[in-house]
């Protein structure tokens, strides 16, 4: 380990990658929404989200994805390189959901490491699955 | 609602397969440190500059979903031009998905060299399948787009993006 961050060869399979708990509101889903040039009223007009049936205005698909990215970069620290990552999403969350990202390594192959990641609900479903491989730096470099 | 999905898919394939560059520009470090605060990468690489320098990186180091997240890098229509919903009637380039709703379902990405501040990037973008399917909710549409963000001035690949879109 340097610091707080794995280097490589210091991890195996099955360990925890850690994990984030980050609870959305309107302003988050704002504020993504006008970075990312996206006028979708489903992401900030509660009365319109309820036209299409749902309780809120809906977190985007892309945060949940950010929100994956982030526990497994923020695990594997500043020297590590992020190579691959994919996710899914499953089940919409809305502002004032709490959102747990957790994960998990599945293989290491020298200094690339996979990881498999879940964001979960308040209520333990599934909103977004995610995969990632890391490249960790070299031990002691 | 099978009638509008079936011409929606029948307009859908017709701009399949159709590539479209377009200019993404230099990278604004400001843009960059936004994105990154509000999706929580708080860390010295993602906020300032002199510590990314100091990781061997050329400018602020984006956050990883920063290139595929933004919909649009144009200016985009004018508010009269948007769809009830907000959307644009053309969200996917030349693919026409006017009048559903279309729901991001979710990204395989390849990160090829690291994104940061100070790039010049293009985006090459296609979709390459539309397929029609039963939802338990009814019929769908699956369109998959496939994007290449390359360095502006040699070409070279920065991250690869398979996404994929439920239109209902």
């Amino acid at each position: 380990m340097s610091g707080t961050y794995p280097e490589a060869g210091d991890v195996k399979a099955g360990d925890t990658v850690g994990e984030l708990v980050v609870t959305p509101t309107e302003i988050t889903l704002s504020r993504f929404s006008a970075l990312t040039w996206n006028p979708h009223r489903i992401h900030f007009d509660t009365p319109y989200a309820a036209t299409e049936g749902y309780p809120g205005p809906l977190v985007h698909a892309h945060l949940h994805g950010s929100y994956l990215a982030r526990l497994v970069v923020g695990w594997a620290g500043p020297r590590a390189r992020l190579t691959r990552f994919r996710w899914q999403n499953r089940q919409y969350a809305i502002p004032g959901d709490e959102l747990r990202v957790t994960g998990t390594v599945t293989a290491v192959n020298g200094r690339l490491v996979d990881c498999e990641l879940a964001e979960t609900n308040q209520r333990g479903e599934t909103c977004a699955p995610g995969w990632a491989t890391v490249e960790l730096p070299e031990k002691n470099s | 609602m099978t009638a509008a999905i079936d011409e929606a898919y029948e307009r859908a394939l017709a701009g399949v397969g159709k590539a479209q560059e377009i200019r993404i520009g230099v990278l604004d470090e400001r843009a960059l440190q936004r994105f990154s605060l509000v999706v929580g990468h708080t860390d010295a690489a993602h906020q300032d500059p002199a510590a990314a320098a100091e990781l061997g990186y050329d400018g602020l180091l984006a956050a990883p979903l920063y290139l595929s997240a933004v919909l649009g890098w144009d200016t985009g229509p004018a508010e009269s031009d948007l769809l009830a919903d907000g959307n644009s009637t053309t969200p996917l380039g030349d693919v026409d998905v006017a009048g559903l709703r279309l729901m991001g379902g979710g990204q395989d990405l390849t990160f090829h060299e690291p994104v940061v501040a100070g790039l010049d990037v293009t985006m090459h973008a296609e979709v390459t399948a539309v397929t029609r399917k039963e939802g338990r909710s009814g019929p769908l549409l699956v369109l998959e787009v496939h994007r290449r963000y390359v360095d502006a001035g040699d070409g070279r690949l920065l991250v690869e993006c398979h996404e994929s879109f439920l239109a209902r």
